[in-house]
């Protein structure tokens, strides 16, 4: 057998390795919800899980682990937009414009609270 | 007529077939679109006073949605293996496990479409809430991107699949950029159930 059918094989076998992982990663994911660990802790927990099984479909299913310089720089110019779309979002909500307020900063405002000020 | 150039050779400046790099400048289009999207979805939850109710009255069907992600991380390694019996000049075994994408893609839509009608029948609709109209845009796009990829995978399984036999390093190529593009939907998709199920 040539050398390429056997890196071939190799690989195949190195996928169904990874598929099988990425199926008990969906189990842990959906098991791991059903704990009572607050609601923080449970989305860091659920998108941790789901950054592993995505590195592991973009690494492995996608070649990225292999792949040439060319397509990382493509992909950090993405993640260069990305990210900081996220972050001006996050930043407006701690540092909002003066004048305005981002409501869920705001305290709860009773039925009390409004009659009193009446 | 000049043929596309470096169809199956490398080029000499990016060390890349024209195929994949404009297959991974396309899917960096894509990251960009999901990602403004799980911007907004951000934005929305952070700034939700009760998102955790809007969900529970969303209702949405967690078995359906884990059952689905099954489906896609299975349709992702059917297409590994198609492309892999290429390598091995296997275009029997190629067809079975490209049919099989296909099948499972089909699968996949139609437990979404299960989803959608149990949300319709319950008059669940984008309007209602912040959650829905999240739930409805980015499970819409994604299952837009799904039918997207039954055209392609058809259309190589079909009429396309002429040129493995005139030209089947070229053919092997597509199938490789095809695989490319539907592990990004299954990549999306795993970031989409923890997100709108789960948390």
């Amino acid at each position: 057998m040539s050398d390429h059918a056997e890196d071939i094989k190799k690989q195949v076998r190195l996928t169904i390795a990874i598929f099988v992982a990425l199926l008990v990663l969906t189990v842990v994911t959906v098991a791991v919800s059903k704990l009572s660990m607050g609601v923080t802790t449970g989305i860091v927990v659920a998108l941790a899980i789901a950054t592993v099984k995505g590195s592991l479909v973009g690494g492995f299913f996608m070649h990225l682990v292999w792949e040439k310089r060319t397509i990382y720089a493509v992909l950090l110019i993405a993640g260069l937009f990305l990210i900081p779309m996220l972050g001006l979002i996050l930043w407006h909500y701690y540092d909002p414009i003066n004048g305005t307020v981002v409501a869920p900063m705001l305290p709860a405002v009773t039925h009390e609270q409004t009659t009193e000020s009446h | 007529m000049d043929t596309i150039p470096y169809t199956t050779e490398v080029h000499p400046e990016t060390g890349l077939y024209n195929g994949k790099l404009g297959v991974w400048i396309f899917l960096a289009s894509e990251v960009m679109l999901f990602g403004a999207l799980f911007s907004t979805f951000v934005f929305l939850r952070v700034g939700a006073d009760d998102w955790q109710g809007m969900q529970t009255q969303a209702a949405l069907n967690l078995p359906i949605g884990t059952i689905n992600t099954f489906v896609l991380i299975t349709s992702s390694i059917t297409v590994v293996l198609s492309w892999a019996s290429l390598i091995e000049k296997d275009f029997s075994k190629f067809r079975r496990y490209f049919g099989a994408t296909v099948a499972l893609a089909l699968l996949f839509l139609i437990f979404k479409s299960v989803e959608y009608y149990q949300k319709f029948s319950h008059e669940a609709y984008p309007e209602n809430n912040n959650f829905l109209a999240v739930y409805f845009t980015l499970t819409g796009l994604h299952a837009l991107h799904v039918i997207g990829g039954i055209v392609v995978i058809g259309y190589l399984l079909g009429p396309g699949a002429k040129m493995w036999h005139t030209e089947p390093e070229r053919y092997t190529n597509r199938i490789e950029v095809t695989g490319l593009y539907w592990h990004f939907v299954d990549l999306v998709w795993i970031f989409l159930f923890p997100t709108l199920y789960l948390m």
